[in-house]
């Protein structure tokens, strides 16, 4: 039986440095090597590769029934591939790598006639703590989350929210080296977001490392380091957010204005997208902003602002997404 | 604890939980308190009952048409008996010695013989020439029960036979010589044997409790996968251990409820058996049970936990499949009702086989894996059994729940991450062979 201690031994610094991409990553946490899963005629993941370098967090982004949740499930070893090979650790998932493991998942469930104190030691001790520290730990999460006076409830006569952050602390009491987070913040309000927020910024600052899925590509964008974006069962891109932004190849505008959208039927643009305060757009190869900003003066808006700008996210998965449907389609036709 | 042992600490965790959930809860006070309760109760009520109905014994009407009046002797040999009599002051009309006419009994019987309204626990016609005939007729409204036909018929063989003496001469003295009682003592072929029917309705008992056992602890084992399902725990309990950790934990945990639970039962019940008995033994001792020669079935009670131990680990495995089979408590009935049948089954056949122990069809069935649990047990109490088939039926149960828990495992496996609809044979027939 490996003991977890309080907490794993691990730097405390953060690796920044972790740029490189592709096979050869140093000490990747996760090692995804050509996986994919069918369920019956339905093709969930198609030839998946991905690498997650040890204390980085990192968001698996992609629309709803994109694969996300069975990647997941395909890296904890809960299904298991029918191609490829998953290492986590550098190894297969043992029952050593799952107690180092801590996993939210997207349908949470709990003993709804157990106590809260209690149910929360219950998971730690399956992760490998003793009862006693276990118990102890599920008293100090629930005392810093605002629920310390819930320890004796029945989990039943908690509300939606309560329950979502013992959840929460269940995925986080054995201090695990990998949290893997399946829709986190999903259904809180916007306080609750910014607490468990919090907290997996500092459990990441304190060496774990992070994946978590979302189909809200703007949360990731706020939190991760890293993205690996999926969509009809297939990785679209990877790798560090500022490297996806510059490698992208994309110049994006930003424009808030007033006045009349016509402006933004100009040869140049070759994307827009509204906002609602300001619109992006993304330009024709070789094109010139300040083309674009003569032409919106001469049709009679008010510029409030005018911004060159990295591509957001979004764009970029819009594109690169748009681009492999097309391509697809072309391979269906040929 | 080696990590990958089937003991491990998850596996252990995991029991834990499920015992202190069901152990804590008001349906394990309840039904742990109520069934000792009923089960004394079920004990003391039919003494109560049977004390009442005696405190006021219906009296057995005689329609005496001797010419000896042979009422007058057989009365007070039924009141040592403890049949009440009285001679009704009517006369049957039967023509002919020895043959009742019984219509015409029976209207005299129910014109004028109910005694002015008086209730009667039956009717007895002594007819004319009984001394040669040796024949006379009970007639019953209800149910009367064969011992008042063997009290009646016991007496009366006494009076006929003192009447008949004295019509051949003998003198009172020489008739007691003649009619001295004699009595046939049953005793067990080995000393330590107590009385065996008290053993045989011993082994019903243990059948009746191991099958009342197997069926609620089968359910809770089903239900409790499906609670998992539904509240979407699997979710996370899948990705802390595996899923045969989490069926062998669930299945000990429940176990030892069901242990606990045994445990206090034999206790209570023990402790009160102990005081009825001794209060009751000078009664028994009347008649003719000697409390001292009873001895405590040891080999009974063991091969029943052996059976209890083996059965349920058989038992277990299938409503953990058929739990994790399903995805609602409205579908839980129709996957619940087949795993129960080879529980029913030798429950329907018990009150024959008891009959017959050692007939080939018993001594088959109570090898049969799905059967033995329930079976194996009666025979042990109501027959000699050879140790071969005992160990057996034993061998037999493990060697079935090895196999079988590899295929629940299997189905369970596949079952608990499904959601939605239930499985249709095919995709059935596939978890099978890949999971």
């Amino acid at each position: 039986m490996p003991v977890i201690g309080p907490g794993p031994k691990m730097p405390r610094s953060r690796p920044h440095t972790h740029s490189e991409r592709g096979p050869g990553l140093a000490d990747p946490i996760i090692r995804l090597d050509g996986i994919g899963k069918s369920f019956g005629a339905t093709r969930a993941v198609e030839d998946l590769s991905f690498e997650l370098p040890r204390g980085s967090i990192c968001g698996l982004l992609g629309p709803n029934g994109a694969g996300k949740t069975t990647t997941i499930r395909m890296i904890l070893d809960i299904v298991g591939p029918d191609s490829g090979t998953v290492e986590v650790f550098g190894g297969p998932v043992t029952h050593e790598a799952r107690a180092r493991i801590g996993y939210l998942p997207e349908e949470r469930g709990m003993y709804q006639r157990m106590r809260v104190a209690e149910q929360l030691a219950f998971f730690g001790e399956l992760k490998g703590m003793r009862h006693g520290e276990a118990l102890s730990e599920a008293l100090g999460w629930l005392d810093r989350l605002g629920l310390g006076d819930r320890a004796a409830d029945r989990v039943e006569a908690l509300s939606k929210g309560m329950q979502q952050k013992v959840q929460f602390i269940a995925t986080v009491i054995h201090r695990p080296e990998l949290l893997i987070l399946d829709e986190p913040f999903s259904g809180l309000d916007p306080l609750n977001v910014d607490l468990l927020r919090q907290v997996v910024l500092e459990r990441q600052r304190d060496g774990a490392t992070v994946l978590f899925s979302t189909h809200m590509i703007e949360d990731a964008e706020k939190i991760c380091e890293r993205v690996c974006m999926i969509a009809g069962a297939r990785k679209v891109l990877d790798g560090p957010i500022r490297e996806v932004k510059s490698e992208s190849g994309l110049e994006h505008l930003v424009i808030a204005y007033r006045g009349s959208p016509a402006f933004l039927d100009h040869p140049d643009v070759a994307s827009a997208t509204d906002h609602g305060q300001w619109v992006e757009i993304g330009l024709e190869a070789g094109a010139d902003p300040q083309t674009i900003l003569r032409h919106a003066l001469e049709t009679g808006v008010t510029i409030d602002r005018f911004e060159l700008t990295e591509p957001s996210l979004r764009e970029i998965f819009l594109e690169r997404a748009g681009a492999r449907r097309r391509a697809n389609d072309e391979g269906a036709e040929a | 604890m080696n990590d990958s042992s089937p003991l491990n600490r998850r596996v252990l965790t995991v029991a834990r939980r499920e015992f202190l959930a069901r152990v804590r809860s008001r349906w394990f006070l309840f039904s742990t308190l109520v069934v000792p309760l009923l089960f004394v109760g079920a004990m003391i009520l039919p003494a109560i009952l049977v004390d009442r109905s005696t405190s006021e014994p219906k009296p057995l009407l005689i329609v005496d048409e001797t010419a000896e009046r042979l009422s007058d002797e057989l009365i007070p040999l039924l009141e040592e008996a403890e049949v009440p009599a009285r001679r009704l002051p009517i006369r049957a009309g039967v023509q002919g010695p020895g043959a009742a006419d019984l219509d015409s009994l029976r209207s005299r019987i129910l014109e004028e013989g109910a005694g002015g309204g008086e209730r009667a626990a039956a009717w007895l016609y002594l007819p004319p020439g009984i001394l040669e005939s040796g024949r006379a007729t009970l007639v019953e409204d209800r149910e009367t029960g064969p011992l008042l036909q063997r009290n009646v018929s016991r007496a009366l063989r006494e009076v006929v036979t003192t009447e008949r003496l004295k019509r051949a001469g003998l003198t009172g003295e020489a008739i007691d010589d003649v009619l001295r009682p004699t009595s046939v003592e049953l005793e067990p072929l080995r000393a330590e044997d107590g009385p065996a029917g008290l053993r045989q309705a011993l082994g019903f008992v243990f059948a009746m409790a191991l099958y009342v056992m197997f069926i609620v602890y089968g359910q809770m084992i089903a239900r409790g996968v499906l609670e998992e399902k539904t509240s979407d725990i699997v979710e996370i309990l899948v990705s802390s251990l595996r899923p045969w950790e989490m069926m062998l934990g669930k299945i000990l945990g429940i176990g030892a409820v069901g242990l606990s639970q045994v445990a206090i039962w034999v206790a209570v019940i023990g402790v009160a058996g102990i005081f009825g008995l001794a209060s009751a033994a000078p009664a028994l001792a009347e008649l003719g049970l000697d409390l001292s020669r009873l001895s405590f079935p040891w080999d009974l009670v063991l091969w029943s936990l052996v059976f209890f131990f083996t059965g349920y680990l058989l038992y277990s495995g299938v409503f953990a499949a058929a739990g994790a089979m399903v995805t609602s408590e409205q579908d839980i009935q129709q996957v619940l009702i087949p795993a129960l049948i080879p529980i029913v089954l030798p429950i329907l056949v018990l009150p024959a086989a008891m009959q017959t122990p050692d007939a080939s069809w018993v001594v088959v069935m109570s090898l049969i894996p799905f059967f033995s649990p329930i079976l194996m047990p009666m025979r042990i109490a109501s027959s000699h059994v050879p140790l071969w088939q005992s160990l057996l039926a034993v061998v037999l149960l493990l060697v079935t729940t090895y196999f079988l828990a590899r295929v629940a495992g299997r189905i369970y496996r596949m079952g608990i991450l499904m959601k939605g609809k239930r499985p249709n044979l095919p995709e059935f027939a596939r978890w099978l062979r890949h999971g």
